[in-house]
């Protein structure tokens, strides 16, 4: 068995790295719950490489518009059909604005059409249970935004499998800070990071 | 001659006829079913006619079983008898004397007979032999007729010859291939495939789609198909002899762009003056026209979401060339930018291609933003904890949204009971007490006194969604759901009202590289998961695997059986890698060709191993 390693997409379109703070925070957060062989770091890994193929799951994110070159779509799709996983955050857990309108837009000309997540997904309870679907983050309920608590997320899926998971939820604005800051947190938000990577490495 | 005699003489007559019926039936139903067979229809059908017939001969003669019809038999042979034999087996005339009578009656019956028979059954055989010969002698002559050399061909599907006419966009020449085993050309190339002879019984096929099989001239077929934009296999099938033409598309690549100028990512302090804006593109076939393409983001999350607006600038038509430069300034003055605004440039070349495109290359992406004032003299700023104004904002909104929920679910049928509404609302008030605590201390400071300085405006918002809290905190305490909901929305919009008057700042910078100490954290998790065992996932890309086995049984084959296992295997591997689909077209030309397959089989054997795993032995991961 190999040792998983927490990507992040690059993409030429974009601030693809607007979130540095969440991959070691989700790394962390995955040795602390389970016996996954992770990585002590994460990689970048450029959309429109081979080097995808090694990543079963691949985290994107961004608050400008997101278009991929012809290049990364190509080489996206064949990730996907070989039954990798994209996870895509809006930094700005917005569904009027740019980063949705123009990801939207491609992930549906690259993977297909996105359509809400049941709440009652297995990714709701392959690890930690969330019966009441995606947990709330403070930056919805902040108001920022489109001021709207999602109550889905989106996917494309393949069967049973989610191909790519779409959030309009801001997960890279709640989980972006120091993994030791953890400590201080009644409750650890970061579980559900755990969940996505748990299905992905599992379906 | 005694009467015991004659009995006994006409027994031995009775069986020698029988049995000579008895032959000569089988000899008639043989030249019966020889004649059958020559004529139409097969081996069952003519025992069975034969049988009959064979039949028919012994019921037609079965007089003779009997004594008296045995006697009957030698007395019409013999008129000299005078019915004395008859008369001797007969039991009414027992006691006279039995005639004599001659055996050599016997033999001319045998005679007569079974040489008949023998006669019609070598006659039917003669027949057959002519009729087998007949047929030879036409086959004979159809295969003469398709020899090499000859008017037609053996098979009409050698010599074959491929017309290759790729698109017209792309201005590359038409050529011919001769007996094609592989044809690689741009996705819409016309393959035209010729052969000899008529179109007469003559298939192609590509997949389950039929081509058209029509005459070129008189003595030639021909068969065209568009090369499509997957790999696949035309199919030729001429009396049971097929032969496979692998279509291997190459695909037109989209354009290669990059942007030159601006050659990085800026912050402006103001937006005044033109940028120019350089970029260079190339393409494998020819350029068809380029832009820059500009998008303009304004806005921020916090205030209504990122939104903007897209145009195009220095569109330029490139005439088919192969590598062009694009130029061309953008104005910043007339974008009107505020500070904070976003300004994305990319720029865009699209190729010539007609047929599956136009194929569309961008360059990178470029960002100009315009900096706001509070970015001029900020150096290092310590992250701080959230203003009060926000962490009270978000529990009020959780209190708002957890009311909303008790009340719908109130609304349902049937009712929640009245206990569990007085138990939710109190929680709820209670925790809108505890706000309120929150919100006066951030007013008017703890039991040391302080409290925060803001200025009056906010201070009044502050206080007016305290006293919005209070009220909703006691109506929530006596259940009264629907009336504390109002208050909480006005301490809610207060609240906002506040944090949108507070100035913030955020700093973009190299963030820091967390190495995480995998083992020191390893299973300290708080939290406490509920799932079973999972099993890890497999990739579903199993054509790779599938062509494995396919190589390693066709591997122990004859090397001239192989050959179109090859091509198929061709087509299938395109959509794992080119080159291993180059891998196997090597080995099925030389398979083909009479050469030894076994370089190139090897080459696709080595890139569907994959590389060298060497197992480090690490315990598989579960679930806990």
């Amino acid at each position: 068995m190999t040792t998983f390693v927490f990507a992040t997409g690059r993409y030429a379109s974009g601030d693809w790295d607007s979130a540095p703070l969440v991959p070691p925070n989700l790394i962390d957060s995955v040795a602390r719950y389970t016996k996954i062989d992770v990585a002590p770091t994460g990689v970048i890994v450029d959309l429109a490489s081979t080097d995808v193929f090694d990543y079963p799951l691949i985290y994107v994110t961004g608050h400008l518009p997101f278009r991929f070159t012809s290049a990364e779509r190509s080489r996206v799709q064949t990730y996907l059909d070989r039954g990798g996983m994209l996870f895509v955050d809006d930094h700005n857990h917005d569904t009027g604005g740019q980063f949705y309108k123009t990801a939207t837009e491609e992930l549906t000309k690259t993977a297909g059409r996105l359509s809400d997540l049941p709440n009652d997904h297995e990714l709701y309870t392959c690890f930690f249970k969330f019966p009441d679907g995606p947990p709330d983050t403070s930056h919805e309920l902040n108001g920022w935004g489109d001021n709207l608590v999602h109550k889905h997320l989106e996917a494309v899926t393949r069967g049973n499998r989610i191909e790519v998971l779409y959030s309009s939820k801001d997960y890279s604005s709640e989980w972006g800070y120091h993994p030791d800051t953890k400590r201080f947190l009644a409750v650890d938000n970061t579980k559900f990071g755990v969940n996505i990577i748990v299905y992905a490495l599992t379906r | 001659m005694r009467l015991g005699e004659a009995i006994a003489a006409v027994r031995r007559v009775r069986a020698a006829l029988a049995t000579i019926i008895v032959v000569q039936g089988l000899l008639a139903g043989a030249a019966v079913g020889v004649l059958v067979a020559s004529v139409r229809g097969g081996e069952v059908v003519a025992v069975a006619v034969g049988l009959l017939a064979a039949a028919g001969v012994v019921w037609r003669s079965r007089a003779v079983f009997s004594l008296e019809g045995a006697a009957l038999w030698v007395e019409e042979r013999d008129r000299a008898l005078q019915y004395a034999l008859v008369t001797a087996v007969d039991p009414r005339y027992r006691g006279h004397r039995a005639p004599a009578y001659e055996g050599a009656l016997l033999r001319r019956a045998a005679l007569r007979a079974i040489g008949s028979a023998l006669g019609a059954l070598v006659l039917a055989i003669g027949i057959r032999t002519l009729a087998i010969t007949h047929r030879g002698m036409r086959f004979d002559r159809a295969r003469a007729a398709t020899a090499p050399g000859r008017e037609r061909p053996v098979s009409r599907l050698t010599p074959l010859v491929a017309h290759v006419a790729p698109p017209a966009y792309s201005h590359v020449p038409g050529r011919d291939v001769r007996e094609p085993t592989s044809i690689a050309s741009l996705v819409g190339t016309m393959v035209t495939l010729r052969g000899p002879g008529d179109t007469a019984g003559l298939r192609a096929s590509v997949g389950a789609r039929a081509l058209s099989v029509v005459a070129d001239g008189d003595t030639h077929w021909q068969a065209a198909v568009s090369m499509p934009a997957t790999a696949t296999v035309v199919r030729l099938s001429d009396r049971g002899t097929d032969r496979l033409v692998v279509l291997s598309p190459i695909p037109d690549a989209p354009p290669t762009v990059e942007l030159v100028a601006p050659a990085r990512d800026s912050t402006m302090r103001a937006a005044h003056g033109t940028v120019p804006l350089v970029a260079r593109a190339s393409d494998d076939i020819g350029l068809a026209d380029g832009y820059f393409e500009v998008i303009v983001s304004a806005g921020e999350e916090e205030t209504g979401g990122v939104q903007g607006h897209t145009f195009t600038i220095a569109r330029t038509s490139f005439h088919d060339v192969r590598s062009a430069s694009l130029g061309g300034g953008l104005a910043l003055d007339s974008l009107r930018l505020n500070p904070g605004d976003v300004v994305s440039i990319r720029a865009v070349a699209r190729d010539g291609n007609t047929v599956s495109g136009p194929g569309v290359g961008t360059s990178d992406t470029r960002t100009l933003r315009v900096a706001t004032k509070e970015e001029y003299d900020s150096i290092a700023v310590e992250g701080a904890p959230p203003p009060g104004a926000d962490s009270s904002y978000m529990s009020q909104r959780l209190i708002v949204l957890a009311t909303q929920d008790l009340l719908r679910r109130m609304g349902r049928r049937p009712p929640v009971a009245r206990d569990t509404v007085v138990k939710f609302a109190r929680r709820l008030g209670e925790r809108e007490q505890r706000l309120k605590d929150k919100v006066y201390t951030l007013l008017y400071g703890g039991d040391q006194g302080g409290g925060e300085a803001m200025p009056v405006a906010e201070r009044v918002l502050f206080d007016t969604a305290y006293h919005a809290m209070n009220d909703a905190s006691m109506s929530l305490a006596i259940a009264e759901a629907r009336g504390a909901l109002p208050r909480e929305l006005v301490a809610l919009a207060a609240l906002d009202s506040v944090r949108k008057m507070q100035h913030r700042l955020y700093l973009r910078g190299q963030p820091p590289t967390i190495v995480v100490n995998t083992a020191r954290v390893r299973m300290t998790g708080t939290e406490r998961p509920d799932a079973g065992p999972r099993t890890p996932a497999v990739p579903t890309d199993s054509v790779s695997r599938r062509l494995a086995r396919q190589l390693a049984v066709i591997g122990r084959l004859p090397v001239v059986a192989i050959g179109d296992s090859l091509a198929l295997m061709q087509v299938a591997a395109y959509g794992v890698s080119p080159a291993l689909a180059a891998a196997l077209g090597d080995a099925a030309t030389a398979t083909r060709g009479g050469q030894d397959p076994t370089p190139a089989m090897a080459r696709a054997r080595r890139m569907l191993a994959g590389p060298v795993r060497v197992d480090t032995g690490r315990t598989a991961w579960v679930s806990p």
